[in-house]
């Protein structure tokens, strides 16, 4: 039973990881790929608008998460649950077509500052399709930390703000790590809203598609390399160093 | 002096004040001791609660603002931080002296370990020093010392209770009925969420048999001036002044130790069940055909022991 449940497993793992040895096998082509400027123009691109989506994402997220956590009754967690998993499941072409047309010419906003085709539009679709992701993830850590562990030392005499920096934030930072890795990988993954609000500055994704359609399979294979290149060491490490979560007493 | 009065919603209904001094919480369990204390820590807040402290009120002072400080019978500590870490932390606002406390509770070798790493009653210890070092004018120690081994814990009352500064109170609640009578002063009894008291310990009587029943004692006979109310303390089996309540029936005595006897009697003319009770030996006595019952106690209410039934 156990032999045969180990095997299974191993059977899935090989599976998922076929995707990540094909790509190996273009990695030949990946050096050619930085001599072509278009290609390093969308990994310059991705790492920028990504590391303003993620610090976005964090500034939003990280009190929302908080208060969805510790402020709210938790009976009315479920609605709010709900609402956050609206835009989440939205399918994010949908969402580029509304995005689109907010920030684009044919609404009041946009026709006085069209974002479409601009860098602060390509951060917006990407801030759209990660933030609820960040979100959901902090507020799940979050919760499972006890409020006693904040209790216990209130009634010691010390203040919510600094029992939260002793107490709570040295377990919660784990939370809010694996929950920006998460939002990470969904910012520069984005493809759906980005190729309808900001097809230039193309980021990878949309630089990928863009390369299959000119040049066909093999040199978007390429740039996908890059892409998993840049999106991956961040995520896997955080994982790596805070996948380990003790909260228990 | 702290006061409080409280009333429905609240999980627990009373009124009482508490004079500085060291003070017992006695109920048992599930009567509403930790409801109790997380009103007085301002952890839990009620429509009808009003509480006092030094003739001020305190209603809207938040917890960490308040004068309390409270260690809950569920481990306490922060996991993730040595007990040096976090008495250090706590005691950083303070200027009382705690570090003699180090030693009292034999903490020494645990200070810079991880909660995690001690057993229940070393936590319970750790968490109490914690609490001493936050330097309150009130101590609320709910069930705090439960896990301790009863010498230590009788040992840790003791320095409590010679080591509270002048003004300060000290609560403890406790289900054991002769912690409450060695170190308190005076006692606070719930009984399903009623409180009642506080009563001196030098005149307390139970007032109802939940109370009764964790005074120890183990029985009430009826008689013309009321319902006698029986404690081994009460019984001799010799007759010795005139403050005595005889009562004839069936007994019987058997050593259980070289210290201890189990005794068995059943007293005669009343449907009264038979009282068991565990005392000194009695030489010569093995069975014998009444018990006195010195200074009596009697009751309104009649009392049968659980044991007894």
């Amino acid at each position: 039973m156990k032999r045969s449940a180990i095997f299974f497993s191993a059977f899935v793992l090989a599976l998922l990881f076929v995707p990540v040895l094909i790509l190996l096998l273009h990695a030949r082509s990946v050096p050619e790929l930085l001599k072509s400027a278009s290609s390093i123009r969308a990994i310059e691109v991705t790492l920028t608008s990504g590391v303003v989506a993620l610090a976005i994402d964090i500034c939003l997220g990280m009190p929302l998460a908080w208060v969805l956590a510790r402020v709210l009754r938790p009976r009315w967690g479920r609605i709010w649950a709900t609402l956050l998993v609206i835009p989440l499941l939205m399918p994010p072409l949908v969402l580029g077509l509304v995005l689109a047309y907010v920030v684009g010419p044919a609404s009041p906003f946009g026709s006085l500052v069209s974002l479409l085709n601009t860098f602060p539009g390509l951060v917006i679709a990407q801030v759209y399709e990660s933030l609820p992701f960040f979100v959901l993830t902090a507020w799940g850590y979050l919760s499972a930390i006890p409020t006693t562990l904040e209790e216990d030392v209130w009634v010691l005499g010390k203040n919510p703000w600094r029992a939260f920096w002793f107490v709570t934030w040295p377990i919660a930072r784990a939370g809010f790590a694996v929950a920006g890795a998460m939002a990470w990988a969904r910012i520069v993954g984005a493809f759906g809203a980005p190729i309808i609000v900001a097809y230039h500055p193309s980021a990878l994704p949309v630089a990928i598609w863009i390369k299959l359609e000119e040049l066909g399979l093999p040199s978007a294979l390429g740039l996908a390399v890059w892409l998993v290149i840049v999106t991956l060491p961040l995520p896997v490490w955080l994982n790596w160093r805070f996948s380990r979560v003790r909260i228990e007493r | 002096m702290f006061e409080l009065s409280v009333e429905s919603p609240a999980r627990v209904r009373g009124a009482f004040s508490l004079a500085p001094g060291m003070h017992a919480v006695v109920g048992a369990s599930g009567a509403g001791k930790t409801s109790l204390f997380r009103l007085i820590a301002g952890l839990d807040r009620s429509p009808k609660l009003t509480t006092h402290w030094e003739g001020k009120t305190i209603d809207t002072i938040p917890t960490h603002l308040r004068s309390t400080a409270y260690v809950p019978q569920r481990p306490s500590l922060i996991p993730h931080r040595t007990i040096a870490q976090q008495v250090e932390w706590v005691a950083a606002d303070q200027c009382g002296s705690w570090t003699q406390w180090i030693d009292i509770l034999g903490l020494r070798l645990h200070w810079l370990r991880y909660p995690g790493e001690l057993s229940g009653g070393e936590q319970q210890r750790a968490a109490l020093l914690r609490a001493l070092a936050a330097d309150r004018a009130i101590l609320l120690l709910d069930e705090a010392l439960s896990q301790i081994d009863p010498p230590h814990r009788l040992t840790i009352y003791r320095q409590l209770k010679s080591m509270l500064a002048p003004g300060r109170i000290l609560l403890f609640s406790t289900h054991h009925w002769n912690e409450a009578e060695t170190f308190a002063e005076a006692a606070l009894f719930i009984d399903h969420g009623e409180i009642s008291g506080p009563m001196k310990m030098l005149d307390v009587a139970p007032v109802n048999s939940e109370m009764a029943a964790i005074m120890g004692y183990i029985g009430s006979i009826p008689t013309t001036q009321g319902f006698l109310l029986i404690h081994p303390r009460m019984i001799s089996l010799d007759t010795l002044s005139e403050e005595e309540f005889v009562i004839p029936g069936k007994g019987r005595q058997q050593r259980i130790s070289p210290t201890a006897a189990a005794y068995r009697f059943e007293p005669s003319g009343s449907d009264a069940g038979c009282l068991i009770w565990t005392g000194t030996p009695s030489p010569g006595k093995e069975d014998f055909d009444s018990i006195t019952v010195c200074r009596p106690i009697f009751a309104s209410f009649p009392f049968e022991s659980i044991e007894n039934n």
